[in-house]
């Protein structure tokens, strides 16, 4: 049953009305076709999210004193959402045809900051491991400038049970408003299409993490809904022979159709033992998603190749801010810049330097001058906040392509003009144009 | 009790505690098969049920006294004996004092002394963050005997389940100071992993409990350990300790294999402490152990973007 169609009229709980709260949103809010909806009320969000992370897999709701869950939707036109899928499909497949290019010449790897062995392993002539599919995330701000991107998460995107169940269920409290699409179920269609039916599916992350393992155990739900057999497991679990992904689990020992890598090429790596971690890039003949490629525009430092590249990319040149590497960027005497690693994965090495301590910030900029290879510089943009129930809110909204077709949305929130791990999800909903 | 008002009972809308609640195992509280007194094992009093009458106050209701906490229904390993040191209660402060406690105890201890002390007006919030085997698969494996899962959670999870009923019996005041609910073994036991184990292990961070400014607007000014025996707390909860510790919240610690009282403690600088030290050693790639989240460095981010 898709998510998307469960929805159904509300019972009410609603404290406002819609109109209320759009007078009062910022300019912004009419330029960015994006509006906040209204809060639900504390008995029926609480409902709703206990709904949410029974028997929805979100098992991180609160990340110290934040509850990750926005009791209110964020609204967006239709006609917005359309522009905002259009040009996530023509980054990921720009993204696609780059990471080709660059797989061919080994020589632009080093630029981006990857360990030297996956270097080696994505610049190798053995064949490419088949992908079981591809599923990217492109965060997206309304800025000053119109829409941005900050970066796009081509290896490991998170946040299907908030872009698909969570935005489902307050779909349901809000009528005539529809999610943007079911990004979980769209990924696990794909894979489901890529195992067959009945196929066996390993999905694999690392132990300890329960953000990542609530990722794979809702992946696996949504599989054995299209009668896939899905199993957990960790990397070393998987035995390549004779180029065939076998798991050796403790639930199930064989062949599987497919692999899900919910863990970051650049870890891989570190797998020791029997663990033939480079199959999962070339020389494997079962499908993985994302394919080993998905490092190279995962990399911050992916745009420092675009002049070498014959790769044609306007879409991400015209979305994504001025990067150079640190060494080539007044960052420590200007504002308007920013620093991150070049695998920032959750954000948790942007750095703006207004937000930070004098200490923090000393620390940082150290780190980026002893090794300015590991980071990068990216030009700023102003972010314009939303206004929301709990007050003004920067908001990112992170558009999915799966297998190139835009897929869905997933919204997060911050006071800050910094989105983090710490950033409350809200469900994006959409509205008719008028 | 059906899964939701057993979450419910343990994250009731009317604390404050409740949103630190860690749902993943009341999410598969469908694994907790319905247990009957018939099926209780042999020797199974050891278990908390049939001391829990003694030690609770009047006013809690009659208790299902004959529910054992382990689910021998299936090939599973029992839980461990719970020592009586686990039961006794009287070192815990006077909820006036307003402490908060962390109870960093194996298995299903946790839940079973997180119990007593709802008797005495603590709210227990569990904070089990580990996965449990996945629906239908054996505890231990045929061939060899040996467990199949990093860390055992059935217990834990048939105590959560079983401990809802007395939980919701005990009226507790809306400002309970809470008592936090760890699995000791959360980590694993220290033992290497084999190849085909289900690696179910985790680790809490500081974002799991709340921050020193939450606590102190609710009073709370001493935190005590309670562990069995170590003298040092765990490398993922020292740092949570000292982040509390360095904001002024005195750390106690309670060893339930000594009598007495917490005594004061004071939590030394944990390896790695501080984000933006780490954030500078992620960058020349110190940032996880070769497993993926634990070991010595504990409190990298998810995988996922």
């Amino acid at each position: 049953m898709s998510l998307v169609e469960t929805a159904r009229p509300p019972s009410g709980p609603v404290k406002r009305t819609l109109c209320e709260l759009r007078s009062e949103g910022s300019d912004g809010a009419t330029a960015s076709g994006l509006h906040a909806g209204l809060a639900l009320d504390p008995t029926a969000f609480a409902a709703l999210r206990r709904r949410a992370v029974l028997e929805g897999c979100k098992w991180d709701p609160q990340v110290g004193d934040v509850d990750i869950l926005a009791p209110f939707p964020l609204v967006m036109r239709r006609s917005v959402w359309h522009v905002l899928a259009a040009q996530a499909e023509q980054l990921a497949a720009e993204a696609i045809a780059a990471e080709a290019e660059v797989s061919c010449r080994p020589e632009l790897l080093h630029q981006l900051e990857l360990p030297r062995a996956l270097r080696i392993a994505l610049g190798g002539e053995t064949p490419l491991t088949p992908p079981a599919g591809r599923v990217f995330r492109f965060d997206f701000h309304f800025t000053t400038e119109g829409w941005r991107i900050s970066e796009a998460n081509s290896d490991v995107p998170g946040g299907f049970s908030e872009a698909s169940y969570f935005t489902a269920l307050m779909a349901e409290q809000f009528p005539g408003l529809r999610p943007a699409g079911d990004p979980g179920g769209s990924w696990a269609d794909a894979l489901a299409r890529t195992a067959g039916p009945g196929g066996v599916v390993a999905l694999l992350s690392a132990p300890g993490l329960v953000e990542d393992h609530q990722v794979i155990a809702f992946l696996a739900a949504r599989l054995r809904e299209r009668d896939c057999l899905a199993y957990l497991a960790k990397p070393q679990q998987i035995a390549w022979r004779d180029g065939l992904a076998h798991l050796e689990g403790s639930g199930y020992r064989g062949r599987v159709a497919a692999v899900v890598r919910f863990y970051q090429a650049e870890w891989l790596v570190r797998l020791k033992g029997s663990c033939d971690w480079r199959r999962f890039i070339r020389g494997g003949q079962t499908p993985v998603a994302n394919p080993g490629l998905a490092a190279i525009s995962e990399s911050k430092r992916f745009p420092l190749l675009w002049e070498q590249l014959s790769t044609p990319l306007p879409a991400w040149r015209a979305l994504l801010p001025e990067t150079r590497d640190p060494r080539h960027a007044p960052w420590e005497h200007e504002d308007g810049w920013l620093l991150k690693t070049a695998m920032c994965n959750t954000g948790e090495t942007v750095t703006i330097r207004e937000l930070l301590g004098t200490r923090d910030w000393r620390r940082t900029r150290r780190a980026a001058r002893w090794f300015p290879g590991g980071w990068v510089a990216q030009r700023r943009f102003q972010s314009v906040p939303v206004l929301t129930p709990v007050g003004p809110r920067h908001v990112c909204i992170g558009v999915y392509t799966v297998n190139g077709e835009a897929a869905g949305i997933y919204a997060r929130l911050a006071v800050k003009p910094l989105i983090d791990c710490a950033a409350p999800d809200a469900a994006l909903l959409l509205e008719d144009d008028e | 009790m059906n899964k939701e008002e057993i979450y419910a009972t343990w994250a009731p809308e009317t604390s404050c505690w409740s949103r630190w609640v860690k749902p993943v195992l009341f999410s598969y509280l469908d694994l907790a098969a319905p247990v009957t007194p018939a099926h209780q094992p042999p020797g199974a009093s050891a278990s908390l049920p049939a001391s829990i009458p003694a030690t609770m106050p009047e006013r809690v209701p009659a208790l299902p006294i004959t529910i054992p906490f382990t689910d021998t229904t299936q090939e599973q390993r029992p839980g461990p004996p719970v020592p009586e040191t686990v039961l006794e209660t009287s070192w815990a402060p006077a909820i006036e004092s307003r402490c908060a406690l962390v109870l960093d105890l194996p298995c299903a201890e946790g839940v079973i002394l997180g119990l007593e002390l709802a008797a005495q007006d603590y709210r227990p919030v569990p904070l089990y963050n580990a996965v449990p085997l996945p629906s239908g698969e054996l505890e231990l494996d045929s061939m060899t005997g040996r467990p199949v899962a990093a860390v055992h959670v059935l217990p834990i999870l048939h105590a959560l389940k079983k401990g809802a009923t007395i939980l919701g019996l005990i009226d507790l005041p809306l400002d309970a100071p809470p008592a936090f609910l760890l699995d000791a073994h959360r980590r694993g036991d220290g033992r290497k992993m084999l190849p085909d184990e289900f690696d179910n292990r985790s680790v809490c961070f500081t974002t799991d409990f709340p921050s020193a400014n939450f606590l102190s607007a609710q009073r709370i000014g001493c935190v005590v350990l309670v562990q069995r025996s170590w003298g040092q707390p765990q490398l993922d909860l020292a740092h949570v300790l000292r982040r509390w510790q360095q904001a002024g919240i005195a750390i106690q610690l309670k060893r339930l294999d000594a009598p007495g009282p917490p005594v004061p403690c004071e939590i030394g600088r944990p390896s790695w402490f501080g984000a933006m030290f780490q954030r500078a050693l992620s960058m020349v790639g110190l940032h996880r152990g070769e497993a993926g989240g634990f070991g010595a460095w504990v409190t990298a981010s998810s995988a996922g973007g």
